[in-house]
């Protein structure tokens, strides 16, 4: 009897270890070594090959990433069908009772992946490029609107300053996709609310405020809108003497996309469960200082909750992949433009976990609490079932850990005016911890009479 | 005992995550409808109403009628937005010229786009159409006036309330002499409680 239960408590331990560590990325480690490597073909195959990927719960991700796979090999309108077909999965996304309720009984990977806010925002910032990039200057349009839609919904869903809650690179996008379609009036007003986006909320949720290019673009557009009222006060605010146009030059929008955003993992915390007064129990941790209350029925000693003295409960959390280059500056002939970060996405996925991470304690307690409740119920019937049950709970206890894993870390901008034709750019990345630095050579066709977007990203991660 | 108090938590959840089926309907799209508290069809609707029937009653209109006894020809030109919102004008322009038109007092010529469009059409008229229907160059109609504006808007927030303000100014300006000849403002203002 009693090498029996020995036997079975070890398989239900290794049961519990082998499940606990499978995150979403290791899952998918596969896919994550081939963008990593660049190796786009291959990862694009293991896309293709996973005929359920539409169709599973994390159908948006899947969506995202053949996007993001589709663009990085040039396949602008595919990558568009994807990024639309999330788009749409983001909007439509409503939840299903059937499958929460499951959640609440087991745990929340088996909802769908309803994405996160600043993830159903940048999904705009590639497809915008994309239309960019097949000249289709109407729908990068209508994305710079979808934008300004997401924004709205953003400020409006969250009243509490001191959150993410506004995004100024997503300004700052839909002024650049405003003026290159000639609409000064609506670029200019972007452009002051990014400005104002960077320096009174990124400074202080992000540590960095408006990059210095939006200061001429400011002055620019206000000048060509015919505010000349703002073109005098952003002369004075900027010190800087606005300076008109009188080549025939092209504008260039150099974007890099840098590293590669974090990954979430579990962890997972014990709370002491406290008997209060009226049946009211409360799941304490004590190191974080938490503490939540639900109300249970509960009678000490008849298999109540009072025998159940600590619970594990797991959370997401992010992990940074911290990217190998912290700079970058594109050489032309004898003209050095230096790359100014315009968006950290690691920082905003981090902030928006934090936001709400109180809300994620709840449900994970509420999940808790319904499981505990349910294993009590079968035990009042029968003790084996009840503990069987109590096991599964144990091993099906996990963090939803999904979150797109192809966006960049960082993304930098320069802006520099070049004459119609092929050019030669060297775009330099350095790195302020290991001294590395890389140089490649892109040639590049400026077009004239538009702005032109040419995007470089770089996947290189530190390694600790 | 246990298992009602079981079904009971399950009641709950259920209701917390119900209610969540997607509606559609439709609506009169006169209806005044307003959500967030930003700009919206019924302000373009509202303002553009009141400024052209403002505009239509004051004595530039009378004189001009008087002095070469012509319906007077307006273009309206520019509408500048200066909020913090994107405002299409082109919604704003549409409502002023519709208001315009249909007070039957006055002539209105397109604006420059779409002058460019119908002179591209003309050429190619003269080229490819049958001779009886061919329209001549230089018949145009030069407009006598233009209305010129712009949409300004302060936001003041402390907290959960919210005071939008906009002021619209429009202004009517002789083409021949740049007099101005009419100024016109309207002012919403609208109190957002969340």
């Amino acid at each position: 009897m009693f090498r029996i239960k020995t036997v079975f408590l070890t398989l239900v331990l290794c049961i519990v270890i082998l499940s606990s560590c499978g995150s979403y990325y290791t899952k998918n480690i596969k896919f994550n070594d081939y963008y990593k490597k660049a190796d786009f073909e291959k990862a694009e195959q293991l896309l293709v090959k996973d005929k359920k990927g539409p169709k599973r719960n994390t159908k948006l991700i899947y969506f995202l990433n053949r996007g993001v796979i589709a663009q990085a090999l040039g396949k602008y309108t595919e990558s568009n069908d994807f990024f639309e077909q999330a788009y749409i999965l983001g909007e439509d996304y409503r939840k299903n009772i059937g499958s929460e309720t499951l959640a609440l009984l087991s745990n929340p990977m088996v909802t769908d992946y309803k994405g996160e806010d600043f993830e159903l925002l940048m999904l705009h910032y590639f497809k915008s490029l994309n239309f960019v990039f097949l000249n289709n200057y109407d729908n990068a349009l209508v994305e710079a609107r979808r934008i300004n839609n997401k924004l709205n919904e953003l400020s409006d869903k969250y009243l509490k300053n001191n959150r993410y809650k506004n995004d100024a690179f997503a300004h700052y996008l839909m002024g650049i996709l405003f003026e290159s379609s000639g609409e000064y009036n609506n670029a200019f007003i972007s452009y002051r609310n990014a400005y104002n986006c960077y320096n009174d909320e990124y400074v202080k949720l992000f540590g960095f405020s408006a990059p210095p290019s939006l200061q001429k673009d400011l002055l620019r557009t206000a000048y060509k809108t015919g505010f000349n009222d703002q073109v005098n006060f952003y002369e004075k605010e900027f010190n800087l003497k606005y300076e008109k146009i009188t080549d025939t030059l092209n504008d260039v929008v150099f974007l890099w996309n840098n590293g590669l955003s974090p990954v979430k993992e579990e962890w997972s915390i014990n709370f002491v469960l406290v008997q209060g007064a009226d049946g009211i129990m409360t799941f304490v941790n004590e190191e974080y200082g938490l503490s939540f209350p639900f109300p249970m029925d509960n009678k000490e000693g008849t298999g109540g909750l009072g025998d159940l003295k600590i619970l594990r409960v797991a959370f997401p959390k992010y992990v940074e992949r911290v990217p190998l280059f912290n700079a970058g500056s594109v050489k032309i002939n004898n003209d050095v433009y230096n790359m100014e970060l315009v968006q950290n996405i690691n920082a905003i996925a981090f902030k928006s976990l934090e936001d709400r991470m109180l809300r994620e304690f709840s449900t994970a307690l509420m999940r808790l609490a319904l499981k505990k409740a349910a294993e009590l119920a079968l035990r009042s019937q029968s003790q084996d079932a009840g503990a069987a049950l109590g096991i599964l709970n144990a091993i099906t206890e996990k963090a939803d850990t999904r979150n797109w894993q192809t966006l960049p870390h960082s993304i930098y901008l320069t802006r520099f005016r070049l004459p119609t034709g092929q050019h030669t750019l060297n775009f330099e990345t350095k790195s302020s911890y290991s001294g590395a630095s890389n140089t490649r050579s892109i040639s590049i066709d400026v077009k004239p009479n538009r702005v032109n977007f040419f995007t470089f990203s770089t996947f290189e991660t530190r390694m600790n | 005992m246990k298992k009602i108090n079981f079904i009971a938590l399950m009641i709950v959840v259920s209701v917390m995550f119900s209610c969540n089926r997607r509606t559609v309907q439709r609506i009169d799209p006169n209806k005044q409808v307003d959500l967030s508290g930003r700009w919206n069809d019924s302000d373009s609707k509202l303002v553009s109403q009141e400024m052209i029937s403002d505009v239509l009653s004051r004595p530039w209109k009378s004189e001009y009628v008087q002095k070469t006894s012509k319906k007077p020809v307006v273009i309206v030109g520019d509408i500048k937005n200066r909020t913090s919102e994107l405002i299409e004008p082109e919604t704003f322009i549409k409502d002023l010229e519709r208001e315009f038109i249909n007070s039957g007092q006055v002539r209105l010529v397109q604006s420059v786009e779409f002058r460019e469009q119908m002179r591209s059409e003309r050429a190619d008229q003269q080229e490819f159409a049958s001779p009886e229907t061919i329209k001549k160059w230089k018949k145009e109609l030069g407009a006598d006036f233009m209305l010129n504006g712009t949409i300004n808007s302060i936001v003041d927030q402390y907290g959960k309330d919210k005071v939008i303000f906009y002021q619209v100014n429009l202004e009517l300006s002789d083409l021949e002499t740049n007099e101005k000849v009419w100024l016109g403002e309207k002012k919403i203002k609208k109190l957002i409680n969340n």
